[in-house]
């Protein structure tokens, strides 16, 4: 009898907190990320998590690829040395206990001793001197190795200490380390797993909540729950976390909405507004530390858009509000910095006068470039921000230009913003903090997005070098006014909005927990 | 035996005077007449009719500019300012889905041209030459035949990117076969006939040949062939439009607002709703008027 | 007989020959530098020449073929997938099997409502239960498949919570695939029947029958039906094959692991090797299941010899998705 009542009273307090997120939701709120108190409860449940398109790899850092999904599953397979706590802010120990500088480049790890490996075997000092190294060889030319050098060390002290060493001490260059793609792997695993080619086929590494079961190509990544996992803070709720891809965002949200799918991610957030009242479903809109940002080729593939005046018309001829309508849902206003209103580097460097819609000016602006008779631009996108595309599609058809847009999957997307082949790009950049890898887009060694990497200047280096290395904040602030001031001048790039992500999830999944970049924390879910 | 009058006797009296009337009795006369018998045929030719009209008068009926954007009326339901609603973009859908007549029945006609021209063209030669042009032609579609005609135009479209003329071509290679075939056993048909020989016998050009005597009489069936392409070329773009190959946005061919509205299928189904009724109501009626010229023109295939 | 079957045979080899020099056409219009694809972006430029070497890429393109087609046939190398690096033929067998179960059922619900539906029209012909009949079967031919794809998983799946919205986990999940093609091709299987009923019911051995004083339900279910269903059963034969690879948009809209799938998801990864050599490999199969359904056809009954051999042109209107 007792225990009846219990339950109904669960049921019950279930229910008004469904019904109050619910409530929420319906306002058109930003809101449901990282706002539950964790779960402490395991059960044999089974969880199913649709993705929009299937990864190429499950282990990034083999190959330097950084896709979203495959960061995302990644993260419940390996652990990293420290954590990130997106409450408080603070970094927080993971697998290190502690760190400490111990000069301008090298910082010492003390690892903790009770954490095994999949294989069973204790984690010693080896093993993140092993995945330092595929850091620092394997991704020569993308963000993950953008903070080592080429020689960079990575020396075992003992079993379990290990000193690292970085391009410099930048504040924020820990926090890097809370990534995704910095988990801590052994070499006997990735051996038995078949070598660096092979474990991205089958991630069986790491010492995270999940170990991986399977992957099925053209079906679904499955992972299990670790049962013995070193923390004793964390209960994995749910027993099988079921990866599944569809790229159709509608297919995804009707797979929630009958029971098939627990969570249907990264749909377009005006799609998912409209599910804002329908009690059958739970959306889940959270803005990060991104403002996407419209990005020129200007590099040495550069087409019409080497030519500033043509970047200059097609910034007059945007409709921002339009922009932001469409691809936030009205959620957020448009952006007039390169950070987001709240960071503390943000600053307003265009006034909203500044962002309205001048025709006539892109007009004459191109007929100067001398595409009086009209322009083809080619744009490269990620279909969960398609619609922002069409809109620009639109707003530049009106100035005479054609934009021809290609929306491939996530892995084709990142294949080919490295390859120029294309004029505009939309890529909101994560600049939550100073990170040393932060303008990635500027710095020549790394070939990520179009536009920015190709095309730099000395002066453009040095401010973000000042920038990201200054110790004092306010200074800091100020610096990077100047640098977007450089930017806006020479219109090297425009802000588009803040970045909204989107999800629609079974109301009764609590737990929505956000990782570096807005990602998806799969394993904090609970009921 | 006496005469009987009774009101169906007199009717058929009737048609009989009508007959002895020294008429224009074309194969072609004939077939229209027995078209117009069908009634479910006539319904389909005045739907192609009127389709047609919309598409020639789209500016006149369409009250939007089908590229304006307003984000200020965004995915409201169907109302008097918006007949079919506006969709996420705050396009009116009804001034698109009018102009997408337009499209979708250009890019249809196009496609079937094509067809006729590439397939059709090889079945008529197969058909008239016979013998090892005729083996050599249709083995070659066999291999044609080999690939499912949606695959195949996947595959062509895939890879020469998307675009109208792109996406003309691919429907040509992929429907190249069955037109072929199609052709072909319609020209083995008139082969057949006496005429055909007596003109061989008086020696008619072969060129002549073809284009004045064996073409005309068998363009029945061609008709017939054109009319279901022309549907099924209509329900290939909206599949191909699903899978996101073919044609690219903003152009508003059903197929791509019907994609656009897909997303919004739970809760705003209109957006969905009126571009598929426009792909339904089309093939329905171009499916009406092949399956009455089936009956028109071949009364016994049927 | 057994002089048919090899030259059947036999008329396979050029088929499958052109088959893959339409393919290997389209391999080398293809854009990109498959070099380049393998190496990823990050590659330098003598790594990809190195790479475009060691893949024969220099080669003049006859020797390319040659090579491709000795591969098939000796190794059974269709390519192999850009993005797993694993061949593409091991990729596509297990689908086979899925796809193969699709058209299975697809087939066969088409085939038995369109009987039923032809069966009906033809005893009343010219009657409004005969026009019924063609609209009803024409409304599915001019609905788009992943239209009546969509409004089934809102029924099925969404509303009623009665059948899974997408994959296939359970023998459920078969349902609406099966169902979605299998209607879209009643509208064919109406037309062959009633037409042939309708021939057959003018035939004289009918008239015979009914001069002879059987009864009405006799003649049809006896006699009629059973001619009748000889050119039936041919089509539903020729389109076990050609639906293999027409489920292309069904086994996407419902996530359906299966041939059709592969090659759209491997087109919007411009995979092109997956493309390619997996409708290469499609259209062998097809080319195979043709070639048992019409042998299997003449063993059973040698009368119909003539008529496959003197028209491929019996196979039905390849249809659309």
């Amino acid at each position: 009898m007792k225990m009846k009542k219990v339950l109904g009273l669960a049921l019950a307090s279930v229910m008004t907190i469904s019904m109050a997120a619910a409530a929420f939701a319906e306002e058109g709120g930003l809101a449901g990320a990282n706002c539950d108190p964790a779960n402490t409860e395991k059960t044999e449940e089974s969880i199913t998590i649709a993705f929009g398109s299937e990864p190429s790899t499950l282990y990034g850092p083999a190959t330097g690829n950084t896709e979203n999904e495959s960061q995302m599953i990644a993260s419940v397979l390996t652990d990293n040395l420290v954590a990130y706590n997106a409450q408080t802010g603070e970094i927080e120990p993971q697998l290190a206990t502690a760190w400490e500088w111990v000069d301008d480049t090298h910082c010492r790890f003390t690892l903790r001793d009770d954490v095994t490996m999949t294989d069973g075997s204790p984690l010693v000092a080896d093993d993140v001197v092993y995945s330092a190294k595929i850091w620092r060889d394997q991704n020569a030319t993308n963000e993950t190795g953008s903070i080592f050098t080429d020689t960079a060390d990575a020396v075992a002290d003992d079993e379990h200490t290990v000193t690292l060493e970085f391009t410099s001490n930048a504040p924020d260059i820990i926090r890097m380390l809370t990534w995704s793609q910095y988990g801590i792997v052994s070499e006997e695993e990735v051996e038995a797993a078949g070598g660096l080619e092979e474990v991205g086929k089958k991630p069986l590494v790491g010492s995270g909540p999940y170990k991986f079961v399977s992957w099925t190509n053209g079906q679904n990544v499955i992972v299990e729950r670790n049962e013995e996992y070193w923390n004793p803070d964390y209960a994995g709720y749910f027993k099988q976390i079921v990866f599944t891809f569809t790229a159709d965002p509608a297919a995804r949200i009707m797979a929630v909405q009958s029971g098939d799918a627990d969570v249907a991610y990264a749909v377009p957030t005006a799609q998912a507004s409209t599910f804002a009242a329908n009690d059958a479903v739970k959306v889940v809109n959270y803005t990060f530390d991104q403002v996407n940002h419209l990005w020129f080729n200007m590099g040495e593939n550069a087409g019409a858009t080497a030519d500033q005046k043509v970047r200059e018309a097609i910034d007059k001829a945007l409709d921002y509000d339009a922009i932001t309508a469409v691809g936030s849902a009205g959620l957020c206003t448009p952006a007039l910095g390169y950070f987001v209103p709240g960071n503390t580097y943000y600053n307003e460097v265009y006034t909203a006068e500044e962002r309205a819609v001048d025709i006539d000016g892109a007009k004459a602006l191109l007929a100067e470039a001398g595409y009086a008779d009209g322009l083809t631009l080619r744009a490269l996108g990620l279909s969960d921000i398609e619609p922002v595309y069409v809109v620009m599609q639109a707003n530049l058809a009106q100035a005479g230009i054609t934009l021809e847009l290609d929306m491939p999957d996530t892995a084709q997307f990142v294949q080919q913003s490295a390859g120029g082949d294309y004029d505009l790009i939309v890529v909101g950049e994560y600049a939550a903090a100073r990170f040393p890898s932060l303008f990635i887009f500027f710095q020549n060694a790394y070939t990520f997005c179009i536009g920015g990497p190709k095309w730099t200047t000395d002066e453009i280096n040095a401010q973000i070098h000042d920038f990201i290395f200054e110790e004092d904040a306010e200074t800091a602030k100020e610096l990077g006014k100047a640098f977007e001031e450089t930017m806006k001048e020479s219109t090297i790039q425009t802000n588009l909005f803040p970045a909204v992500n989107s999800a629609v999830i079974n109301p009764e999944l609590k737990g929505f927990n956000t990782l570096e970049r807005g990602f998806m924390d799969p394993s904090g879910f609970y009921k | 035996m006496a005469k009987m009058h009774t009101p169906a006797m007199e009717k058929i009296e009737k048609k009989n005077r009508k007959r002895k009337k020294p008429v224009n009795s074309t194969p072609a006369y004939e077939a229209w007449k027995r078209f117009r018998r069908n009634k479910t045929a006539i319904i389909g030719l005045v739907v192609v009719g009127i389709l047609i009209l919309i598409a020639i008068f789209a500016p006149l009926i369409a009250p939007y500019d089908y590229t304006m954007q307003d984000y200020t009326a965004m995915m409201q339901a169907p109302s008097k300012a918006h007949l079919f609603g506006t969709d996420a973009y705050g396009r009116d859908i009804f001034s698109r889905v009018i102009y997408g007549t337009r499209y979708s029945l250009i890019i249809a006609l196009f496609c079937t041209i094509a067809a006729l021209f590439s397939g059709g063209l090889l079945g008529i030669i197969a058909g008239y030459f016979g013998g090892r042009v005729d083996t050599i032609i249709m083995r070659i579609m066999d291999i044609f035949q080999a690939i499912p005609m949606i695959m195949m135009a996947m595959c062509i479209v895939s890879v020469l990117g998307n675009g109208i003329p792109q996406l003309v071509a691919a429907v040509m290679f992929a429907s190249m076969p069955t037109m072929a075939r199609n052709n072909r056993a319609a020209i083995l048909r008139v082969r057949g006939s006496d005429y055909i020989e007596s003109s061989e016998a008086i020696g008619v050009g072969q060129v002549e040949m073809i284009l004045k005597h064996m073409i005309p009489n068998a363009a029945g069936v061609m008709i017939i062939f054109f009319v279901g392409f022309l549907a099924v070329s209509i329900m290939m773009m909206s599949s191909m439009s699903y899978i996101g190959v073919g044609l690219a946005a903003p152009t508003p061919e059903w197929g791509l607002i019907l994609n656009d509205g897909k997303a919004y299928i739970t809760s705003a189904p209109y957006m969905m709703f009126f571009p598929a009724l426009m792909i339904m109501i089309t093939c329905f009626a171009f499916n009406l008027m092949g399956d009455g010229l089936r009956d028109a023109f071949d009364p016994k295939s049927k | 007989m057994l002089k048919y079957i090899i030259k059947r045979i036999l008329l396979l080899i050029p088929i499958l020959l052109g088959v893959s020099a339409i393919i290997f056409i389209l391999k080398t219009v293809t854009p990109g530098d498959p070099a380049r694809q393998i190496l990823g972006n990050s590659a330098t430029e003598e790594q990809v020449q190195e790479k475009r070497e060691e893949l024969g890429l220099n080669d003049p393109v006859i020797v390319q073929y040659v090579r491709y087609i000795k591969n098939i046939v000796t190794k059974g190398d269709f390519g192999d997938s850009y993005r797993t690096g694993e061949p593409v033929l091991s990729e596509i067998l297990p689908r086979l099997r899925t796809s193969g179960i699709i058209t299975i059922g697809a087939v066969a619900i088409g085939a038995i409502i369109g009987i039923i539906l032809g069966i009906i029209s033809a005893l009343k012909k010219y009657t409004w239960v005969d026009s019924l009949v063609l609209v009803i079967s024409m409304f599915f031919q001019s609905v788009p498949e992943f239209v009546v794809a969509l409004v089934l998983i809102m029924i099925f799946a969404v509303n009623l919570h009665l059948l899974p919205a997408t994959g296939i986990t359970s023998a459920k999940g078969f349902i609406l695939p099966m169902l979605c093609i299998g209607l879209s091709s009643v509208a064919s299987y109406t037309r062959i029947t009633r037409s042939s009923m309708l021939e057959v019911l003018g035939e004289d051995y009918i008239r015979t029958a009914r001069a002879k004083g059987q009864t009405e339900n006799n003649i049809t279910y006896h006699h009629a039906l059973r001619n009748a269903m000889i050119p039936v059963a041919q089509s539903i034969g020729t389109s076990l094959g050609n639906s293999i690879g027409g489920g292309m948009v069904i086994e996407t809209v419902f996530g359906v692991p299966g041939v059709g799938k592969y090659i759209v998801d491997s087109i919007t990864q411009r995979n092109y090797p997956s493309v390619l050599g997996g409708a290469l490999i499609i259209a062998i199969v097809l080319t195979l299941i043709n070639l048992i359904v019409d042998i299997s056809f003449v063993l059973i009954d040698p009368r119909l010899k003539t008529t496959i051999i003197a028209s491929g042109a019996k196979k039905p209107k390849a249809k659309a998705a």
